[in-house]
Order: structure tokens, then sequence, then C-alpha cells
């Protein structure tokens, strides 16, 4: 298990190693990722201008905005997702402890075993709730019956799911309700122990029941895991996360923690969102 | 104001004008036209569908059915002063039958009532009475009669047809083609009556054989000259002389010669019957004396079938067994038993045989009678037709559509014989059947040859077989072509290029696959046979080139790999492939004339014991695979393609190569589809025609190797439905192999149907 | 690192893009072979002259053109007459037209005993209406026999024009054998079977009769004058004929009426080469076949292509779509439907050779056999005669 979690913490002086310093509020935090000088353009268009910021380890940071904002796009630059798109050009880094993700040297497949994603709409294989959430382990030659079954249970009592699945894990996964699937998802996701878990708009698709639900996970999980959220629901961002960040147009425009940003934004244009004069 | 300002409620009826009114009904003409136009297209349709399944099975239906026999007449025998029955025959119209007399008379009578039409005595000399009575061939109508001073006297019956007054008059007579004069067939023993007699006359050469009273078998052999020069004729005589060494006590019952004059056949009163080679006619010796029947039993009648190469013996307890000569297991020819009919319980008094057919009809005497197909090992028919009295003698018309059943009270029954297919039955079909002359039962089709003597060979195993192994070797050409290719074009591939590619293969579907077989019987066969090696090289460094290739791209510095970029791959290889094709078929000459003795084909026969046919299953594997390909190709393509993206991306997130993601995600998602694609090109595999029609041999043959031709059902059926005779056996039996065909495609598709829907509903995430 | 790169499973990328590229590759060359065998094949080949050193080691003249080319091991002769002693020979298949006279019309000559090639501008090939292609040297043009020209430059102006009027005379047979003749014909059949009509219903009487048969020596006479004119043309067509020396030296006569046309293939330039390309292609997508269908051109069959597709087309596309429209709009849905849909996507999968069976079964020996006798009743209800059989004998 421990070969799975081999991040460094960093000093808190950054200056001194040449990193651009983080936000007042991260002093006494770990960082997980540091994103430098991030800029992306779909096919000529830009669509991330210069983005700067530092993803403190353990806990959720969220990012808010309206849509078209670029959101999604900043998450799915952290587990190099952009790379399945046509016609993308990224320009800046993003490091992982330390070790830039946009590196040619670097695995992609490996990358993404340390940095999981769980999407908007769920997506569970066409296979048995027990064969979704051991899919990762497969993948990586884990074929053993016995370390399957623990990782299994232990992620799916994880993901909050194994009360109701426990007696049907053989039986497709495609019979679970939608928020059942999307906590099957997580459990999935968390299976292979990764790093920083990235979550799309992990609710919208959801009802609300499902969505407290899911929000009560988020909660629990971040004991272990960095988690980044994508969300347009700015009560969920203020219910759920630590951390939050503000874009707008592809540029960040504000990033603090939650309490502070909510309470006493110190950019106009966060107030003007949050008190919702457009979004 | 006196205006027309419509009422309001004018402006309603305004629809009810007389225009509106008319265009509405019109609107409800058209719609009911449309339904009721619609509906009976629509049962159209489900009416030709259901028709050709239908016709098919109409047209094949007759092979089952079974002989069916019906009581035309029944008269008392015409001139009985004229003595008993030696032989009963009648003629091909079925107009006029004759009766040989042990008095030496021919009685002519009409067989729709039995009235006299003519009576002739036989010349004979004085004082000389008749004591044999042999038959020739049946079609030469020639019967040679034995006499009391041991000569014989040949004859042979003729039927005239002419037509005065537009009316049909069959004409009667007896010839003699040896002379008026009877023959001396015993020199050595002089005047002593002939106990058996049997004649042939052939092209060049006559014989006479016949047994003595003192059971030797004496030979009289006359052979026609004509001498190149003058075309003068000079006939020679040969006499040849055999003792039976029988066991003292032992009668012979029954002597046959057959048509080739070569072979005699003596049966015995101990149940044994001697084969006795008469090629050599001045010294006849024995081959072998064997028993027949079971030591209880007597053979009571004896004769040949049609072709005279198998006997029929038939014996006192109603079995009836042909026999005919075969190698056994140490490879020496003798008499072996194929068969036997066991349907009737008394004792066989007579068979008649067909002449056309291998069919034979068995009458007892307890009046019953059989009729009987020897090599489709069918009993067709078992009826009493006398109520118990036995039967003298029956003779079947040469169509064998009419039996002539004699009893021993003096009466003649015309009976009506259906019989249209017997030579077909589930064993003669599927299972190996013994044919004449082979030495041991096999798979064989062949159909028709020259001659009526003929056995004809319908099993459909080979054929069969065919189908299948052609099926087989282009599925394993075209599955991982078309699947990988499907992989590769609907998921690695860069859209840009998938454009182009994805026409560019389904093209080929459309090719029309005359052209395919064209090519490959013409062009691909020969370049086969003579690059052997090469082709096979082929197979070898096609795949591993690839993989050398791509390790080498794969550690080529960054900077020229990203030249091209993703997705582009199948278009790199392009060239290596040509490349490896080059290097292959240099190698195979110098591989050839190094390894092989300048000629593989050559040294697999030669030193490997593997036939090599120029025109086999490599050529029928690549040229119908190539037709297949499009097919699996598109169906396989659009059901990956047609996966979720979201699939992929759930995998990819969590740390999946894409090819992981292919073979654990995608490959399942998409399994309906892709078997659905693999069963729809083997539905088109088993049933290709052209391509297999001129790429193959044409052989039906039961051998797997690579190295030899097949011959599938659709195949056959085009060669063969030209040349059949409607409504034959020959031609209901295509029909057949088109039906099985049908069937074969309606199960194939409908498991296919079953197999998808399951995978679907377990695999299909939509 | 070799390990890595198997376990990314980029070898089996790279093998599908191998699948891929391989479907490609075959797909285009079958199309390419196709076309360039096929188009090649008019384009007019050049004519050799060689000296050829026989098995028995006599030379002889050979004139023909290259057809094919092969080099196979020595081994693989049989009995070559030759002593051959590189490992490899090559082959040429050599089309020396004159089937007629030679009684063959390709040759495999070996390389090694092929001396002296030229290609000499005055070989003629002729291609003729029966017996394929003759080539060899124009001697001399005749006109009834007699000798018209021997002058080489002279000779091809006079063949030109006589081949040209040979040519309209042809036209003029043709004009009367098919529609002056065949107008003829037709009339006739009308009125024969106007009179059978009349027979069949009992009307006839004399009036119609004699009638009838005056219109048909009207016609006849028509049709003797037409044979007589026929067999003027015929003569005339006849008149002129050329003399060709063929490799062997001997002279044959060739009526100019069974040429389609000549040329001298090594004097050709590149425009005449095109201008002769194209007029082979016209001729074989226009023309008739003749010769058993070894030449001329498939006209017939594309023709018959067409119409088939046409026709198909025609009765089955409404049939098609009506039926679907009927399936799912207003027939009930239910089991029924259901087994419908699946026998008609089976039927899809059926052999093509199943549904020729069917047809020649049902329409041509079913309908077909049958179709007068349900039309025409009348004729069928005849009773058989009974055969009577008489006492004759001998």
């Amino acid at each position: 298990m421990t070969e799975l979690n081999t991040a460094r913490t960093h000093s808190l002086n950054f200056a001194a190693l040449g990193r651009s310093e983080p936000t007042f509020e991260l002093q006494h935090e770990t960082i997980s990722l540091e994103v430098k000088n991030l800029n992306l353009f779909y096919d000529n268009k830009q669509a991330l201008h210069n983005i700067n910021m530092h993803i403190p380890k353990r806990r959720v940071t969220a990012y808010i905005g309206p849509s078209g904002c670029g959101k999604s796009t900043l998450l799915r630059c952290f587990n190099r997702m952009n790379d399945l798109v046509d016609d993308v050009k990224i320009t800046g880094e993003i490091l992982l402890d330390g070790e830039n993700i946009y590196h040619p040297a670097v695995n992609v497949a490996d990358l993404r075993r340390r940095i999981g994603m769980v999407f908007q709409k769920p997506n569970p294989f066409p296979k048995t709730i027990y064969e979704n959430v051991a899919y990762g382990l497969r993948l990586q030659g884990i074929n053993t019956r016995r370390i399957l079954d623990d990782v299994v249970e232990k992620s799916l009592k994880g993901a909050a799911l194994w009360d109701e699945v426990n007696n049907r894990l053989h039986e497709n996964a495609l019979g679970l309700s939608g928020g059942q699937q999307q906590r099957l998802v997580i459990a999935r996701a968390i299976a292979i122990e990764p790093e920083v878990l990235l979550l799309d708009e992990p609710a919208s698709a959801l009802d609300p029941i499902s969505t407290l639900k899911i929000e009560e996970l988020i909660n629990e999980l971040k004991s272990d895991y960095t988690i980044i959220i994508v969300t347009h629901n700015m009560q969920q961002a203020a219910r759920v996360s630590d951390y939050t960040a503000f874009m707008y147009l592809g540029e960040l425009i504000e990033f603090g923690s939650t309490t502070t940003l909510f309470t006493n934004p110190a950019q106009k244009q966060t107030e003007d969102y949050i008190t919702g004069r457009y979004g | 104001m006196n205006t027309t300002s419509p009422n309001p409620t004018l402006v309603l009826s305004a629809i009810y004008d007389q225009a509106t009114i008319r265009r509405r009904k019109w609107r409800m003409i058209k719609d009911k036209i449309a339904q009721h136009s619609m509906t009976i297209g629509g049962i159209s349709v489900i009416i030709a569908i259901v028709l050709i399944f239908f016709y098919l099975l109409y047209v094949v239906f007759p092979l089952l059915l079974p002989a069916t026999m019906e009581k035309m007449q029944q008269f008392s025998i015409p001139a009985p002063t004229a003595g008993k029955t030696r032989y009963l025959a009648a003629e091909e119209q079925n107009e006029v039958g004759v009766r040989f007399t042990d008095q030496a008379r021919v009685v002519f009578f009409k067989l729709t009532d039995g009235s006299v039409i003519a009576e002739q005595a036989l010349p004979l000399p004085a004082a000389v009475t008749m004591t044999q009575l042999a038959i020739a061939n049946l079609s030469t109508g020639v019967i040679a009669l034995g006499l009391s001073d041991g000569r014989a006297l040949v004859i042979k019956q003729t039927y005239d047809i002419s037509y005065p007054n537009g009316v049909k008059v069959i004409t009667p007579g007896i010839k003699y083609p040896l002379g008026e004069e009877p023959i001396v067939v015993d020199k050595v023993a002089g005047t002593k009556a002939l106990r058996h007699l049997a004649v042939q006359l052939g092209e060049t050469t006559n014989t006479l054989a016949a047994i003595t009273a003192d059971n030797r078998l004496v030979l009289t052999s006359v052979v026609k000259e004509i001498s190149f020069l003058d075309e003068s004729v000079t006939l020679k005589r040969t006499d040849g002389v055999l003792s039976l060494l029988l066991p003292p006590s032992t009668q012979v019952t029954h002597l046959l010669l057959d048509k080739p004059q070569r072979f005699i056949y003596v049966a015995d009163s101990e149940g044994y019957i001697s084969r006795i080679d008469i090629s050599d006619k001045k010294s006849p010796h024995i081959l072998e004396r064997i028993r027949v029947v079971k030591a209880a039993q007597a053979i009571t009648a004896l004769k040949f079938l049609t072709g005279d190469i198998s006997l029929l013996v038939g014996d006192s307890s109603g079995k009836i067994t042909q026999w005919f000569p075969a190698r056994d297991a140490n490879n020496n020819k003798t008499l072996r038993q194929i068969r036997e009919f066991n349907h009737q319980t008394a004792p066989i008094v007579d068979i008649a045989i067909e002449e056309r057919r291998k069919g034979f009809v068995a009458a007892d005497n307890q009046g019953q009678v059989g009729i009987y197909h020897s090599t489709a090992h069918r009993t067709l028919l078992v009826k009493s037709v006398t109520s118990g009295i036995a039967i003298q003698q029956i003779a079947l018309t040469p169509r064998a559509d009419r039996l002539l059943v004699e009893d021993e009270q003096g009466r003649i029954q015309l009976w009506k014989i259906h019989n249209e297919h017997p030579e077909i039955s589930w064993s003669a079909l599927w299972s190996k059947v013994w044919y004449e002359s082979y030495d041991q039962p096999e798979y064989i089709w062949q159909s028709s040859s020259a001659s009526n003597d003929f056995e004809p060979k319908f099993s459909l195993t080979p054929l069969a077989f065919g189908t299948l192994k052609a099926a087989f070797y282009a599925m394993i050409i075209a599955t991982p072509l078309a699947i990988l290719g499907a992989i590769y074009t609907a998921y690695f591939m860069a859209a840009g290029i998938r454009k182009i590619v994805k026409p560019t293969i389904e093209i080929m579907a459309a090719l029309p696959t005359v052209i395919l077989g064209f090519l490959a019987g013409l062009w691909l066969a020969p370049m086969i046979e003579a690059n052997l090696p090469g082709v096979f090289l082929l197979f070898l460094l096609l795949p591993s080139g690839v993989l050398l290739f791509a390790y080498g791209w794969n550690r080529l510095p960054r900077a020229i790999r990203y030249v091209i970029p993703d997705g582009w791959q199948s278009t790199l290889l392009i060239p290596i492939l040509l490349l490896i094709t080059w290097i292959a078929f240099e190698l195979s000459h110098p591989l050839e004339k190094g390894l092989f003795n300048s000629n593989l084909p050559n040294w697999l026969t030669t030193q490997l014991g593997i036939a090599f046919d120029q025109r086999n299953a490599i050529v029928v594997g690549i040229a119908m695979g190539l037709a297949v390909i499009p097919n699996i190709f598109s169906i396989a393509e659009d059901a990956i393609f047609s996966v979720p993206k979201h699939l992929t991306m759930g995998s990819l997130a969590l740390g999946a190569t894409p090819w992981q993601t292919m073979t654990r995600v995608v490959i399942l998602t998409a399994s309906p589809g892709i078997f659905s694609a693999v069963m729809i090109g083997m539905g088109r595999a088993i049933g290709e025609t052209m391509i297999v029609l001129m790429a193959t041999g044409n052989t039906p043959i039961m051998d797997f190797s690579i190295f030899q031709g097949l011959r599938t059902l659709a195949a056959n059926i085009a060669v063969e439905m030209p040349e059949s005779e409607v409504n034959s056996t020959h031609y209901r039996i295509l029909f057949l192999a088109g039906l099985i065909l049908f069937i074969f495609t309606f199960f194939f598709n409908t498991i296919a149907e079953i197999v998808r829907h399951r995978l679907r509903r377990q695999y299909s995430s939509l | 690192m070799m390990k890595d790169w198997w376990k990314s499973g980029d070898p089996w990328i790279w093998l599908t893009a191998a699948a891929v590229s391989v479907n490609i590759l075959v797909v285009c060359g079958l199309l390419i072979l196709i076309a360039v065998r096929g188009l090649s094949h008019f384009w007019p080949t050049a004519v050799m002259e060689a000296v050829y050193t026989e098995p028995r080691g006599q030379e002889s003249r050979l004139i023909g053109e290259i057809r094919d080319q092969e080099t196979i091991p020595t081994a693989r002769l049989h009995n070559p007459g030759y002593e051959i002693t590189t490992e490899q020979v090559t082959r040429y298949l050599i089309k020396t037209g004159n089937r007629k006279l030679l009684g063959m019309d390709f040759r495999w000559v070996l390389e090694p005993q092929l001396h002296n090639r030229q290609y000499p501008k005055d070989i003629l090939v002729i291609e003729q209406r029966e017996w394929g292609n003759s080539y060899g040297y124009l001697k001399a043009v005749k006109q009834t026999g007699q000798i018209v020209s021997e002058d080489a430059i002279v000779a091809v102006t006079e063949l030109q024009q006589r081949l040209q009027r040979a040519s309209a005379i042809r036209d003029q047979i043709r004009q009367i054998e098919k529609y002056e003749i065949g107008k003829i014909n037709y009339r006739l059949e009308q009125l024969r079977l106007y009179q059978r009509r009349l027979e069949l219903n009992n009307l006839s009487d004399s009036i119609q009769l004699a009638e009838i048969s005056r219109q048909k020596t009207a016609l006849e006479t028509e049709y003797q004058l037409l044979g007589q004119r026929l067999n003027h043309l015929k003569q005339e067509i006849n008149r002129d004929s050329l003399t060709l020396e063929i490799m062997d030296g001997r002279l044959v006569e060739i009526p100019v009426a069974n040429i389609v046309r000549f040329y001298y293939p090594n004097n050709l330039s590149l425009p005449e080469k095109l201008r002769f390309y194209t007029v082979k292609v016209k001729e074989f997508l226009l023309d008739e076949p003749r010769e058993a269908n070894t030449e001329g051109g498939i006209f017939p069959a594309i023709f018959g292509t067409i119409m088939m597709v046409f026709i198909m087309s025609f009765m089955v596309t409404p049939f098609g779509v009506i039926a679907a429209v009927y399936l799912r709009e207003y027939a009930k849905q239910g089991w029924l439907t259901r087994t419908i849909r699946i026998a008609v996507n089976n039927l899809a999968g059926v052999p093509s050779i199943v549904y020729g069976v069917f047809g020649l079964g049902f329409f041509v020996y079913f309908i077909g056999a049958n179709i007068d006798k349900w039309f025409f009743p009348k004729l069928y209800r005849r009773q058989h005669l009974a055969p009577r059989v008489y006492c004759g004998h001998r």
C-alpha cells in the first residue's frame, strides 16, 4: 500500500526554492499539486489564461464559476485527460510532488493511477459490481482473489455503498440506481488508492438524496485523499470544500479558504458571482 | 346596407362547401388506397418469403415418398396350350408382353388384357426339345435355348414401332443373331442335354456357357474379327472346359455370365457360389468358392444387378443379399457380402431387376412381392399380391413402371409401380456407402456418368464437408484481418484517415465475386504454386516484420516520432508492408532452390506425402476471405465505434493504457456487434458460389489438407443444375442441397440473433 | 525496456494497424491489378521480328507480339529440347497469330534461342472477322483476282479505300437482312397466326383464305427480290483481297471483307496510338462479340446487366419500401410481425444460389412450362389418341 503514497512534504520556504508563493492561507498546508503558468489553447482559441495555483494536500478544493469558465478544462489538465482531445495545446507546468506531469518522459497511465477522476455522468463498466471495483487492480496485474476481495470490500465501504450491495456483488452494475452507480464509480476510483481525486460535478446528475450521500462521502474521503471538485452549485461548494477557487473566462480570479471567499471575497467579480448578479 | 357580408355562421359553412368536401373525400380515399396497397404489399412480401421455402420443400418432398403399386389387370395365361412359362417379359412401351414356354413356343400378348397377338414355334431340329432357357443382358433381348441334344439356339426379340395412319403399331418378332442353326456347345460330351445355360452377345465377342450333367463348365466363345485391310469378317471360335470340383451329390442350381464376358458365377445346392475367371476363354479357372447363405438355407434365386457387377442372392428364408468382389484386408479380391434385405419371410422364387437403376423386385412363394433399391439400402414396399398363392415368375418392364406376376395357378397380374426416387435414403445421403467395385464403404459424390450401368453416388457428406472447409479457411484469413482492422479503424485511427479508409474497405463489398473468383483461379492459383515458399514466408514475416518495425520506431528519438501524429500508424506501415512482401517473394526462389529442390509442391508430394493441387484451399481461403472481410469489417467497425466515449474515458482515468481499455472494456461492450459481424461473415462464406466454383478444383473429396481442393454445396448446384434432368432424383437432390443451405442460414442467423441479444443485455450500457 | 513496451499494449496496436494496412493494400492492389491488366490490353503492342533457333537446330523467322514473360528455374522445364546451362531461364509468350495457317495463336519461346530482334516499320497487323489476327508483310492488293498494286505506299491507300467500301456494303447487307427481310418475316408470321386463329375459332372460309394466300404470295415475291439483291451485294463485298506474306514465308490471300481493321504497329506515332486505343475501347464497349466471345465487344452483356439491374430495382425497391412501411406502421405489432422481421433479416443471408435455384424451378419450370396450359386450356383439352396395337409379326 505504501508504494502508492509517495508524496513528499514541502518546506514552507518556497522562495528559497524559487517556486511561486502560495497564498497566505496555505501556509500550514502541505502542497499536493502546483500549477505554474498554465495556458491551454483549443485549436488556437485560448481557454485557460496563465493559471497559477497550489492545491493543498488532503483538503477539498472546489472550483466555481459560470459555465464555460474553464473549470472542467482545468480539472482535466491534472490527469492529462485533455490529451485525448484533438487540437489541444498546453504550455506551462503542473507539478505533482515537484515533478512536472507534462514532461515528455512521464508515463500517462501511471500518472492517472495517482490522480483519479470521477465524471459528471456515472459511467460504470458493463460488468459486475465486483469487477467494476476490481478493474483498476486487475489492470496492474493483481489478480489474487483474496487481495481483490479485501480491496473491493474496503473501497465499497469507503464509498458508503457496501451495505447496499454486499449481497449482490456479482450482478451487473448497470442495474444500480444513478446515485448508487456514482458511488460505485467513486469506489472504483479509490480502489487503486490514488493520491488525488478529481470530481467533475459528481452530483449534478443525481437526485437530492444521492447528492447528500455523495457530499457526506466527500467529507469522509478527504481524510485520505486530496480532492478537487468542480461544481456549479455554490451552496454545495460552500458545504463541502475547504478551499475554493473562482474562475471566470479561463482566468483564476480568486483563490482562498471557503469561508473567506464566501463571506469576504477579495475581488469584486467574485462577490458579484456569489451574490448572484450573474452566473 | 344591402351588402352581402357573410354571416358568421356562413363563414363556418365555407368549410362545408362542395370543393372542400370533395377534397376531404378524396383525401380519405387516398388514405384508404394507401392503407390497402401497403397491406397488400406487406402481405405479398410475406408470401414471397414463405413461397421460396415451400417451393423448395415441394420439389424435395417426393424424394421421401415410398413406392406404391396398384393392380391394373388380371388375366389367365395367354395361350396356355403353348406350354408352361419359362420366361416372362414385356417391352418398353408397356403394350406387348411375351412368354417363352417349355415347348419352345413364343407367345406375344397384349398387356392390357392378355389377348394373344401372335404365337410362334421356334425352329428346333426334329425330335429335339428345349431343356433350358437362358437370358443375356436384359437390354439386348437375347435369349438362348438349351436343347436336349446339347446344342443351343440363340434368338432375339424385336419390337418394331411404326405409325401407319398416325396410329402407333408395335410389331413383335424373333430374330436369329447367330443363325437359325443351333450351336454345338459341349464338344466333348456331344449330345447330352445341358443342365444350365448362359449367354452373352457383345460387340465382337459372343459367349455361351453351360453346365453339363457331370458338373463340368463348358464355354464356347465366338470372336468376330474384322480385318483392317479388306474389311472381311472372320469368326474365330474358342472352346474351353473346366471341371467344377464340387463335392459329390452337389448340384449346380444357377449359372450366371456377366456382360463383359469375364466372370462366371456358379451357385450350387450346398449354398456356395464359385467365381470363375473366363477372360481366357480357352482355359477358365476357378478363383474362389464361398458360402453365401446360412447352413440351413439354400440359394433359391440368383441374379445380377444391372451392370453385372453385383450378385443378388435370394435364399429360402426370404433374405436377399448383395455380393460383389472387393479387396479384403489382405488385399485379395474376394466376393464380399455388401448388404442384406430382410423384409420377406418366404423362400425367394424370382428376382426381377430394373434395367436402368440399381433396384430390383423379389417375389416369394407366399405371394409377396418386395421392391428394393441396393445402393440406398432401402426396402420400398412389400406387398402381398396373390393372397398366399405361390408366384412362379415376375417380370419388370424396361422402365420399371409395370410388373407382371405369374402365379402357379395360371394367372398373370399386371401391376403399375410408382417408384420415382428409390435411390435416396438417409444412409445414401449421409453415411458411408459401399459402392460397387469399391473396397470399402466411402463417402462419395458422383452423380452421373456415361452409361446406364453406372451407380449414382449421392452422398452429400463430401459436399457439406467441402462447404465447411471452405468457410473455415476463409474465416481463418478474414476474421483476424477484419476484426483487428476494425479495432484500429474505429478506435485508434486518426479521424481524417478514417474517413478515407472506411469507405475504401467497404467498397470491396461491392465487387462482384465473379471477378474475385476469376482472378483467384487464373492469376492467384498459378502464382501461389510458383511461389509457394514466398507465400509461407509472407505469413511468417508480416507479423514479425511489423513488430520489429514497431519496436524500432519506438526506440527512435522523440523528435522523429512526433513528426507523425498519433493515429497514423497504418499509413506508416504501408511502405513497410510492401517492403516485407517484396522481400518474401524475392527470397522465395532461392529458398525453394536451396531447401526444396527447386519445386516445393513436388517436394511436398514426394517427401511428405502431402498431395498438392494448384486450385486448393489456400486459394479459396484467400479469395473468399477477401470477399468476406468487408462484411465483417463494416459491422464490427460500427459496433466498436458506437461504444460510448465515456466508457473509454472512465477506463483511461483509472490508469489503463489504450490497449487495455480496448480489450477490457470496449470489446466487451461491442461484443454483440462483433459477434454479429462474424456470424454474418460466416453465413456469407457458407453460401458463396462463384469464387468456389472458379478457384477450387471442384473435387468432391473429404480431405482437410490445405493443399487440396474441395466442392461446396453451392458450387455443386451451380455446376450440375444445368445438366440434370428436370424432376429426376438428381434434380431434386440439388434442390435438397439448396434447401439445406437455406435452412442452415436460417439456423445460423437465429442462433447468432439469440446470442447477440443475450450479449447485448449483458454488455451494452445503452 | 522491451518488456515495458510489450506490456503497454503498443505492439498490439501496431498489429491492428498492420491489419488495416493489409486490407487497404489488398483492396487497392486488386483494383490496380484489374485496371492495369485490363486497360493495357487495348494499347497497340509492337510487333517483333526475330530469328528463332528451333529445337532441332534449324532457324526460323518469328513474327509476333510479346504478350507475357516469365523467369523460371530451368528445372521446371520438361524436355526443352535444348541445352540450357543457366539455373534460370526467361521465356516469352509470343502471339504469332495466323491461327488458321499455323495451327496455334500463341507460342512460348525461350529467350536464349531468340536472336536478331527487330521491329520493322512495315509489319502489318490485320484484325480479321474470323480466325484472329494476321501478322506479316503486305505484298499486293487485288481486285477480282487481278493485282491492283504492289507498291508499298500505294497499296496502303488502296487498301484503306477498299476497306471503307467493304464496310459500307456490309452495312447495306445488314440493313437488308435485319430490317427488311425481318419485316417480311414478321408479316408472314402475323398472317400465319391470323390463319390459325381463324381455324381454331372455326371461322375460316374460302374468301379469307384466298386473301391470306394472296398476301403471302406478295410477301414471298418481295422476299425473292431482296434475296437477289443480297446475293449481288455479297458478291460485291468479296471483290477485293490482299496478299500477305506471313512469318514462315507463305503467301496468304485475305479477302477485304474479312478485315475489321489493319495497322502498322511499329509505325504509329503517339497521337495515332492514342486514337487507336480510344477506338478499341469504344469497340469493346459498343460492339457485339465475335469468335465465341474472344473478340469484338461486350455490348450485349453490358446491356443485359444494366437492364437486369433496372428491372430489378424498379420491381423490388417499391416492394421493399412498401413492405417495410406496412410492417412498421400498419400491421399490428405482435409475434407475427416479429417473425416476419426475423424472416426478412434472415433472407438477406441466404446464399444467392438458393434464389437462383428457386427462380429456375418455380418461374421457369413451373410457371413457364404451364403458363400456356393456364391461358389456353382449350388447346390442351383434346383427348390423347389411344395407340392401337396390331397383330403384325414376322
